[in-house]
């Protein structure tokens, strides 16, 4: 169990800032508790608290049971030394003893699948082993209490897929997991209760779901059908001014159904001729980039005169996007030279898009329902009868 | 450890109450020996020559200084040839230096490690000095031969004593400044500048190469003798010959030692809980 009270942490520094401030909650045995919330809300401190390499300036923790924290994965490995004297060591730094590491010694071996090259110098296997066995040694903790930061966000499918599996064993054999991620669709898939946290304060706290759909609605904040920049930099080559969203119809909005067609316009203003011009954006999805697209891919239209205001328009088609939140992040560059969007455009514009019951009659029957998937485009089927039993 | 971890329960707080954390060191002491055996084995795993090293050095240093420093710094000879008499004070020395080294530099070294796992800080410095006694031990060794070449008088029991005892003083006095700058190094890295300059300085102002009886009378003297090595120093030298140890001098160099000892605790822990957001 772990008691939070009252928690606050002063960071370093001239101003006093509190990264977390009044934050109250209980984990019970066997819950898995996602945290989530905007960069800056105070998930990483959180996380530091608990495994005690920061402490709080005020406030406290309870904590019943042993602690470790999957960040810890392949931390202390040493490539001069064996695979074994690795394993040991490993295990010692994540406060295990040698006859705990001996007992378990061979499954770790056998889970990491590097049994061949247990002796070998670790210098010599390669990442992916090194990772295999690091991963290895910290899926046998079998602590009661488990952090999990943004592992998932490291290594191979293959990977990240035994992280999950792991997770979810870990979560059934009744063990507590605090996992403290951006990827919402995980949060949705393995935790059962979600907190969300913002500005250091407990925004929301009940069931992942209803986090996640709390996050989505309230947080992103940024949704919206305009987004205008206010800060044009004196020197800069290329000022992005304004981006909307409209309908074809070209009236503001920010929520479609996703049989509508989504047209996202950006005014741009060059203060020199530019050349080889590039305006684009990644379209993102919890955090996943859906695609990449710029006016490049479609038309060649990239010579810009000085003083000279334009508009791009990109037309995303119905029948392709899912249901869900979509966020916009601009990119303006001169063509693989220089990007001319790095600081000024750091925006979060999102547009809403959900399901259109008419799709077919299968459709309707989703009721509300989420259809997996980043995307949900309309495909061609067809079918053709190749024999009858008659 | 796991037997009880159902019922381990502990409290994440603020630090406002001074502790040395003596039980949660012991608690952690099989981390101590795994960096311990770890900086061992990684030090001599590619060396051709293996554990020689750990001699060759003081051998080396020792016939340099035979062959410079004997004119100036002659000792009564007839107790103590020259090389043995180097031979021992540079073999403290070594295990100071490189405890030191090892423990203003633990925590920089391991900063990937203080970012992301809890276990208490000072099991770094400490392992780092105790890394250094290994090579101590083996050059141990070779002076107990180096002193049947010379033909010394032996007893067994005076030079065991007195060789403990020395030891202990010269870990006192590598933990005083170890743990100050191992704590400094990690917040401001100025100290990796001044590390090699503290070391010569304490170098030359300890007795090493020269006996610090040279200098008794003289008004320098006051200040050599508060020197933190230099009770270690005599302390092993005195047992190889029938002399007497100057108690006075030990536990001036104790005194200093002691109380840097405890400051370097006391500015240890009171920085360990920020080294987490220095790297």
């Amino acid at each position: 169990m772990v008691n939070f009270f009252n928690q606050s942490f002063r960071q370093p520094g001239k101003i006093d800032f509190w990264a977390l401030q009044d934050v109250n909650f209980e984990v019970y045995p066997g819950e898995t508790v996602g945290i989530i919330g905007r960069n800056g809300a105070g998930k990483t401190t959180l996380l530091k608290i608990l495994s005690r390499i920061s402490p709080p300036t005020k406030g406290s923790i309870k904590v019943r049971g042993r602690l470790s924290s999957l960040l810890e994965v392949g931390t202390g490995f040493h490539p001069e030394l064996t695979g074994r004297e690795n394993v040991y060591l490993n295990g010692a730094i994540l406060g295990l003893t040698k006859a705990e590491i001996a007992r378990h010694f061979d499954e770790i071996v056998a889970f990491s699948g590097v049994e061949p090259f247990i002796d070998s110098t670790l210098k010599h296997l390669s990442t992916g082993m090194q990772l295999r066995l690091a991963f290895a040694v910290a899926a046998h903790l079998s602590p009661e209490l488990l952090l999990i930061d943004e592992v998932l966000a490291v290594g191979d499918a293959e990977f990240q897929k035994k992280c999950l599996q792991k997770m979810d064993e870990v979560s059934k054999s009744g063990k507590t997991i605090l996992f403290i991620s951006h990827n919402l669709q995980a949060v949705r898939e393995l935790c059962q209760r979600g907190i969300v946290l913002d500005q250091g304060k407990v925004m929301f706290d009940g069931l992942s779901d209803d986090a996640v759909n709390f996050y989505e609605k309230e947080l992103t904040g940024a949704l919206g059908a305009v987004w205008v920049n206010d800060l044009d930099l004196p020197g800069s080559k290329v000022f992005l001014q304004k981006i909307e969203i409209t309908n074809v119809e070209g009236n503001l909005s920010s929520t479609y159904v996703n049989s509508q067609v989504v047209q996202l316009h950006f005014h741009v203003k060059a203060n020199q001729e530019i050349s080889e011009f590039s305006i684009g954006y990644d379209l993102m999805k919890d955090g996943v980039t859906v695609f990449r697209t710029r006016q490049l891919d479609a038309h060649g239209y990239d010579q810009l005169k000085e003083g000279e205001y334009v508009k791009f328009t990109c037309e995303i088609p119905g029948w392709l996007l899912n249901e869900g939140l979509y966020t916009i992040r601009p990119d303006v560059a001169i063509f693989f030279k220089e990007r001319l969007s790095s600081a000024h455009y750091d925006l979060e514009l999102a547009f809403q898009i959900l399901h259109d019951p008419s799709r077919s009659p299968y459709h309707q029957r989703l009721n509300g329902q989420n259809q997996p998937g980043v995307v949900f485009p309309s495909l061609n089927w067809r079918h053709q009868i190749l024999s009858t039993n008659k | 450890m796991s037997n009880q971890a159902a019922n381990v329960q502990f409290e994440i707080k603020p630090k406002n109450s001074f502790s040395v954390g003596i039980a949660e060191l012991w608690q952690y002491r099989n981390l101590f020996f795994h960096f311990v055996q770890r900086d061992v084995k990684v030090r001599y795993r590619h060396a051709a020559l293996g554990f020689l090293w750990a001699i060759l050095q003081p051998v080396l240093l020792t016939v340099v200084f035979t062959l410079i420093f004997k004119r100036g710094f002659s000792i009564s000879d007839e107790v103590f040839p020259y090389p043995f008499f180097a031979f021992n004070g540079l073999i403290i020395w070594l295990l100071f230096a490189s405890g030191v080294n090892g423990s203003a530099n633990s925590l920089v070294r391991h900063s990937t490690m203080l970012n992301k796992i809890y276990f208490p800080r000072m099991v770094l410095p400490l392992a780092a000095i105790a890394t250094g006694l290994f090579d101590f031990m083996l050059s141990w060794v070779a002076m107990i031969a180096l002193a049947f070449y010379f033909e010394l008088p032996i007893e067994p029991l005076k030079i065991l004593l007195l060789s403990v005892l020395s030891l202990l003083l010269a870990i006192l006095a590598t933990l005083s400044i170890g743990l100050v700058l191992s704590a400094l190094n990690a917040k401001y890295r100025d100290f990796q500048y001044v590390l090699p300059f503290v070391l010569q300085l304490l170098f030359f102002s300890s007795p090493v190469f020269y006996d610090h009886r040279h200098f008794e009378g003289e008004s320098i003297y006051n200040l050599l003798k508060f020197n933190p090595l230099a009770g270690a120093l005599h302390v092993s030298r005195t047992a190889w010959t029938t002399g007497l140890i100057d108690w006075e001098m030990v536990s001036c160099s104790a005194f200093t030692a002691l109380i840097l000892a405890m400051l370097g605790v006391y500015i240890f822990r009171k920085m360990e809980a920020y080294f987490g957001d220095l790297a």
